[in-house]
């Protein structure tokens, strides 16, 4: 018997910012207004970053009525709305959507949300938009008005594939990843089957790696495992010295946003190279072993600010 | 040989009535008997098999992976054969058996329960019998319509 504690999320204390408030401008440039699709765990989480951003600001959240998340939001003092993407769609002047609901709701008012020219973000395992990693392909979102965030294990993962196979030839990668339990709701857990074949998708698409294989594991241990992520790629002419310092540099990268992304192991062994790393959750509000929420909903802003500094270069 | 599931169980509460009590044994050695050869299993040894359990009338005949559909894997091994290859074997020597597939979600997934249920049932037989491993996805276990253990 598995038994499923419900992760908290108990967001601090800092000032949101919205109902007119504007923060100081910054060198970063206008302030993007932002709305979030669904008041779940990363939904709250991406509140919570928004209201720190120096470059985005969170105008509305919309999820279903009666929902703990919807009135948590309220207590943060976010305008709400129980109206869902249909209210987003209705608001005027939203520059970026963030959509941290479930992967199959609602293609016609997606469609709505794209039409009306602002950024949709897509951070359910959709593979809807065009799939990017801030560190591989972020630039997209100067060009496209619908971009998916793959899964919490592709952000994790494709840094460090993209960056193997670089220096080796590559023919099949594997990924493995393993999420506490606890750090896992039950909007994940129906997007199951989207998020193994999503999270493949972006392997093939991003990197050099011809064949992709995903597989998640869920641990109810406790204390609950830090979210982990462990990469076995196979391929011919390895050069490890050059490998090994690419894999570092891309963690380096990862860690301007996400500050605890770390790669614990690089092995090199006959034709397998296997990497593994870990991501400790490092927002005061979130457990530490929940780095599967925090990878998403960094990397999200991440993309919300490079999307804010493109605009403000035009 | 393991016993799988237990059907007509009572209401909790209720008084314990053996006669409500269905038991039906699931033969896993083809399935989770895998592990013990690496998923070596060839077809001439799932065919025979099959066959001597279809002819002991076992009631479900279990194949595949060791870990079930899709995981066939570097991480816990790789199958000699690939699914469908396994199914469509051990299918054409069940006449009175059902046969049974096994997913664990993360490892295996709904398309790989759709493809086993679209190489047809056996001939004859009880049918397929699906089983879904865990009860922490028993969202996508309803939703494919699957038994939940």
């Amino acid at each position: 018997m598995l038994h499923d504690h419900k992760l908290r999320v108990t967001p601090g204390r800092s000032a949101f910012v919205s109902r007119g408030v504007t923060p100081e401008p910054t060198s970063i440039g206008p302030i993007q207004k932002a709305a979030v699709l669904g008041a779940g765990m990363l939904g709250l989480d991406l509140v919570e970053r928004l209201s720190e951003s120096p470059a985005l600001t969170c105008v509305l959240v919309a999820g279903r009525s009666g929902t703990v998340g919807l009135r948590r939001a309220a207590r943060m003092g976010c305008n709400t709305s129980t109206g869902g993407v249909a209210a987003i769609a209705a608001a005027e002047d939203v520059d970026v959507v963030f959509d941290a609901s479930v992967a199959s709701d609602d293609e016609a008012h997606r469609a709505a949300l794209v039409r009306s020219g602002s950024l949709l973000v897509d951070l359910t395992p959709s593979n809807a938009g065009l799939l990017v990693v801030p560190t591989v392909n972020g630039d997209a979102v100067m060009t496209a008005r619908h971009v998916g965030l793959v899964s919490c294990g592709g952000q994790a993962a494709v840094p460090v594939v993209h960056a193997v196979s670089e220096h080796c030839i590559p023919s099949y990668v594997e990924v493995v990843t393993t999420a506490a339990s606890a750090s896992v709701g039950p909007a994940s857990r129906r997007n199951l089957d989207e998020y193994l074949a999503t999270t493949e998708a972006a392997l093939r698409r991003l990197t050099d790696v011809p064949e992709a294989k995903v597989l998640a594991t869920l641990s109810p241990a406790t204390p609950a495992p830090v979210f982990r992520v462990q990469v076995t790629i196979e391929a011919q002419e390895v050069r490890p010295e050059p490998l090994c310092a690419a894999v570092h540099a891309v963690a380096d990268r990862m860690r301007r946003f996400v500050p605890g992304y770390a790669v614990t192991s690089i092995a090199v062994q006959d034709h397998h190279v296997t990497v593994a790393v870990q991501v400790n959750a490092r927002r005061s509000w979130l457990p530490d072993y929940a780095g599967n929420v925090e990878i998403i909903t960094a990397s999200a802003v991440e993309l919300g600010e490079q999307y804010a500094a493109s605009r403000s270069a035009r | 040989m393991s016993v799988g599931s237990v059907l007509g169980v009572p209401r909790p509460g209720s008084p314990i009535d053996d006669s409500a009590l269905r038991v039906v044994v699931h033969d896993a050695t083809l399935r989770d008997g895998q592990h013990a050869v690496a998923h070596q299993l060839d077809a001439p040894q799932l065919r025979a098999y099959a066959q001597a359990a279809d002819r002991a009338r076992v009631a479900v005949v279990e194949v595949g992976h060791g870990n079930g559909l899709g995981a066939s894997s570097i991480q816990i091994g790789r199958s000699r054969l690939p699914d469908e290859v396994m199914l469509s074997t051990v299918r054409a020597a069940l006449t009175h058996s059902r046969m049974g597939v096994f997913m664990a979600p993360g490892w295996g997934r709904g398309d790989d329960i759709r493809r086993a249920v679209g190489l047809g049932v056996p001939r004859n037989s009880g049918g397929l019998e699906v089983v879904i491993l865990g009860l922490t996805w028993g969202n996508a276990s309803r939703r494919l319509g699957g038994a939940c253990l």
